[in-house]
């Protein structure tokens, strides 16, 4: 069964530093499933009851090509330093 | 000017005084005949209270963690996720003052929850692992 909790992260991160956040709760949290934003924040959220992934999701702009041996995992529209973009996390293969 | 309601002179004291227990008689009579309810549903709350998974918001990250914070965390992570004593997966969230978790997976994802709240930098850390180094006998 599904444990999902939620995590807000500013949206005034940089790419880099939301990837490290996404990073850092999902070696913690469990594998993220979900992605988006309430206006003013990021929002993620994490199934607990799935373990961390043993590899790292990456966030990028989903206009940005994905590279080669990874896969899209996830998409979203999220908060990057102030402005919203569409985005897509993606893992390697 | 005063209003004459043609009642005896004498009687005024009682119709005060029945006016004025009125209210409060009523009280204790529903509080006296259903205590037993009253007492059932204040349990009820309490246990709900006690059991009951409630969230406010979600989790607030201010910024990343350092990398020994972190590693710190992931350390702590792994080490409940491991944990297969229920009676010890109890003590460490009655000691993080979580409400009671009705079986050990729930216990171990809301444990791990609380520390993912209130542990971003080490100095976190170190008051968290030392809250529960009495159950754990380790540091993390």
């Amino acid at each position: 069964m599904a444990y999902p909790k939620t995590v807000s992260v500013p949206s005034s991160f940089s790419l880099a530093a939301f990837n490290q956040v996404v990073q850092q709760q999902e070696q913690v949290l469990g594998q993220l499933v979900l992605l988006g934003n309430d206006g003013s924040s990021n929002l993620l959220s994490f199934d607990m009851d799935k373990d961390p992934p043993a590899k790292p999701v990456t966030i990028q702009a989903a206009t940005d090509a994905e590279p080669p041996g990874t896969q899209k995992v996830i998409t979203g529209v999220c908060f990057i330093q102030g402005q919203l973009t569409d985005v897509i996390g993606i893992r390697a293969i | 000017m005063q209003i004459d309601f043609g009642q005896p002179q004498q009687f005024h004291g009682v119709v005060d005084l029945i006016v004025g227990l009125a209210w409060p008689v009523t009280i204790l009579s529903i509080v006296l005949f259903l205590r037993l309810e009253i007492k059932m549903l204040a349990q009820t709350l309490a246990v709900r209270a006690m059991t009951a998974d409630i969230d406010i918001g979600p989790l607030k990250i201010r910024e990343p963690s350092s990398m020994e914070a972190q590693a710190r965390r992931v350390t702590f992570t792994k080490y409940i996720r491991s944990l297969t004593d229920t009676a010890m997966l109890l003590a460490i969230a009655k000691r993080l003052g979580l409400p009671v978790a009705v079986t050990s997976s729930l216990a171990r994802n809301m444990i791990i929850f609380a520390m993912a709240e209130r542990v971003q930098t080490n100095g976190d850390m170190d008051e968290f692992s030392k809250r529960i180094k009495t159950i754990t006998k380790q540091d993390f």
